[in-house]
């Protein structure tokens, strides 16, 4: 392991200490909550909203209608004024003018003449000035005031020319301007009221529908919770149970659905392990059996020299095969916690092939195979010599074991462009391509009995599609319906004339034979 | 007593060959499955020993096709699968006994006899015809509690006797079950170790033991002929 400063820290082991650790507030984990919230949220929202409104639109209205009674009042003094030689008289009529009494604290008017002389004013004001617009406006006007009794106040300024007195004609009476002014108390009180009734409706509302989507979102997403507990419940003792998607309802079919098939897949690969377990377990206890019984049978009693000898070279070629299944076993399981580094630099194919074939060179003749080699001059390939040496090796040994007696073996090799192809094949396969699919699997051998416990326990090829990705290169295999069975191995590579001769370094030798 | 080793590792099979045969066993061997059970269908065996995992036929298709037609031979299943299921599955075919590798040598010997001393409705290791008693352990013989010794082939024959004691025992009997008899060219074999034990158990005193059946066989024990 290398130090980095920018590791992330190690992760807690478990969510709940890692929310009793971790500062920052996350958002409620529970769906119920969640909803809860968010429509909370949102409905306040909305209602904010939907008040704000509703209040402008009120305190509209209510101005509105204010405006309008204030102008009917206006209207009604109005009528009831007449002119004589500038001065302003009103008719008697108790009803309009009582409100406008010295008594009255709310209404209130003045009369100015087109001078801006004040001709009349109510009792109410006491003396008082109302404020009056400056020029007079020619259509009746509204404003926010404050009364002269301190309260706020709308008044309206209103043109008006006077009709003359009866008994006078001819008398042509000037235009007067009337300021009628009310307090807005009651109003503001009314607007208020019906605001805070607003308020507390949608406050209501709010907290009621928070409550409902909160009992919805629990009574809908008890399915979900269902589930969750079925999950839980999973384990290796059930792991062939599927989930039912048709009791399920229609959004959580998909979940069911990827579930069921991500229970096959661990279900498939727990039989896997389980059986490369038991695969790893007869051929590791075979072979100690082998040896532990001929050694026993071999102590019982004395024996001459060469039943001694004998017994000592069996149980030593044992030992070896044994040993390098081990080796085969340790590397898989390296390679598969990714604890192989591989050090690519360029070699030269040729030799590299040349040195993995020379061990297995009598085996072949023994056998009568004819070989062919077919390699361009020159070719480099960018990769890890020892472990390639260990991925060439296998498929040449397999070559080698499975052709048949007298057949051929072929070694070729091509560059493309950056990329080199190796092939090995060799004729005598009696493999349909249906077995040929099992052929990277462990432990896999053609007779599902086993044929030879040791060497050839068909960890080979498994080993070199371990192998492979890691020097940037892919095998295959392939099966013609003739017979002939190859294997391709592509690296990165190419036909150069500056070639590297391949002398495996102290350091990649340690790599293979420690492992 | 005869034994048949079906095992594809050679060192073992070979080893536990070697091992039977020299405490006195008839042992056949077979490296593959149909050859095993071609074997164990023609001959007559005392124990199989079976291994699981065989090339062309597996150990257990083996068993269960043994057991279609003979129901005498005891099966000892040799196999690297340890897991409850695997043992469970081959005792349900018809396995006697059950021995997962590595095991001691002497486990299996032990095992083995003991599955010949049920065969034989005999549950005790020591064998007694009136006063001749035999202590299949130690591989000796006494007479009226005096030592009589005899080679592996007179004790193996005498075992086999002593086992199927009062019942008259057929030559191929003997040919088939007693340790590499059936190898020997000289066709007068067993009647020739017949002379050699009666030679060394028979005493003047004391009653006659071995009773040659004309055109039968021969019978072990007190009866008179």
């Amino acid at each position: 392991m290398t130090p980095q400063s920018n590791r992330t820290p190690p992760a807690p082991p478990t969510g709940l200490t890692a929310s009793a650790v971790s500062a920052p507030p996350r958002p409620p984990t529970s769906l119920t909550a969640r909803m809860v919230l968010r429509t909370s949220i949102a409905c306040a929202a909305v209602f904010l909203l939907a008040g704000l409104v509703l209040g402008l639109w009120l305190r509209y209205a209510f101005r509105s209608e204010f405006d309008r009674a204030l102008l009917a009042k206006a209207q009604a003094v109005c009528a009831l004024m007449e002119e004589d030689s500038n001065t302003i008289k009103f008719e008697d009529e108790p009803e309009t003018l009582a409100p406008f009494g010295d008594a009255s604290r709310r209404e209130f008017y003045q009369v100015w003449d087109h001078a801006g002389r004040v001709m009349a004013r109510s009792p109410s004001l006491h003396g008082a000035d109302l404020p009056r617009a400056q020029p007079a406006p020619p259509r009746p006007a509204y404003a926010d005031v404050t009364l002269p009794n301190g309260r706020r106040g709308r008044t309206v300024t209103l043109p008006h020319t006077p009709r003359p007195e009866e008994d006078r004609p001819g008398f042509k009476p000037q235009p007067i301007t009337l300021v009628v002014a009310g307090a807005t108390r009651n109003m503001a009180e009314n607007l208020s009221e019906t605001l805070w009734l607003t308020f507390w409706v949608f406050a209501v509302s709010t907290l009621a529908s928070a409550v409902i989507v909160g009992w919805a979102a629990a009574t809908g997403l008890r399915p979900v919770r269902a589930l969750a507990d079925r999950i839980a419940a999973t384990g290796e003792s059930n792991l062939s149970d599927r989930f039912d998607p048709d009791n399920l309802p229609a959004e959580l079919r998909p979940v069911a659905d990827r579930l069921n098939e991500l229970l096959a897949r661990i279900e498939s690969a727990l039989a896997r392990e389980k059986s490369f377990t038991a695969d790893v377990a007869h051929e590791l206890r075979t072979p100690i059996s082998g040896l532990e019984t001929a050694l026993e049978v071999c102590a019982a009693k004395p024996r001459s020299p060469d039943e001694y000898r004998t017994t000592i070279d069996r149980c030593l070629s044992t030992v070896r095969s044994t040993h390098e299944l081990i080796d085969n076993l340790l590397l898989l399981a390296r390679a598969d916690a990714r604890q192989l580094s591989p050090n690519l630099r360029p070699v030269e194919l040729e030799p590299l092939l040349r040195q993995c074939w020379q061990p297995l060179e009598s085996r072949a003749a023994a056998r009568g195979l004819t070989v062919n080699w077919d390699l361009p001059p020159n070719l480099t390939i960018e990769s890890d010599p020892a472990l390639l040496s260990l991925v060439l090796r296998n498929v040449l040994d397999n070559a080698v074991t499975y052709a048949d007696v007298a057949g051929s073996v072929e070694i070729s090799a091509h560059a493309h462009s950056d990329r080199c192809e190796i092939v090995i094949l060799n004729t005598g396969c009696s493999l349909t391509p249906a077995e040929a699919a099992h052929l990277f699997d462990r432990f896999w051998r053609a007779d599902p009995s086993r044929s030879a416990t040791g060497t050839h326990a068909g960890l080979g090829l498994s080993l070199c599609q371990k192998i492979m990705p890691l020097l940037q290169g892919t095998i295959d295999a392939a099966i013609e319906p003739s017979g002939t069975f190859s294997v391709t191995i592509r690296s990165p590579g190419r036909a150069s004339g500056a070639p590297t001769s391949f002398e495996p370094t102290s350091a990649e030798s340690n790599v293979l034979s420690s492992c | 007593m005869r034994v048949l080793i079906v095992e594809d590792y050679d060192l073992l099979r070979d080893s536990i060959a070697q091992g039977l045969r020299e405490h006195g066993f008839a042992v056949d061997t077979a490296a593959d499955g149909e050859d095993g059970l071609w074997h164990a269908q023609g001959g007559s065996f005392d124990v199989v020993i079976l291994d699981l995992m065989l090339p062309k036929l597996d150990g257990l298709s083996l068993l269960k096709r043994l057991r279609q037609q003979d129901t005498r031979t005891s099966v000892l299943v040799l196999t690297a699968r340890d897991t409850t299921e695997d043992k469970i599955k081959g005792l349900n075919l018809g396995a006697d006994d059950y021995l997962v590798k590595p095991f001691k040598f002497d486990e299996l010997l032990a095992r083995v006899r003991a599955m010949v001393r049920r065969k034989y409705d005999n549950k005790s290791p020591c064998l007694r015809v009136a006063d001749l008693e035999i202590d299949t352990l130690a591989r000796t013989a006494r007479r009226a509690g005096e030592a009589v010794h005899l080679s592996a082939r007179e004790y193996a024959l005498l075992e086999f006797l002593a086992l199927r004691a009062s019942q008259v025992v057929t030559r191929t009997d003997i040919l088939e079950h007693v340790y590499d008899f059936a190898s020997d060219p000289d066709s007068n074999v067993v009647d020739v170790y017949i002379a050699h034990l009666r030679r060394k158990i028979e005493r003047p005193d004391s009653p006659k033991l071995i009773h040659t059946r004309r055109g039968q066989g021969y019978l072990l024990g007190e009866d008179k002929p």
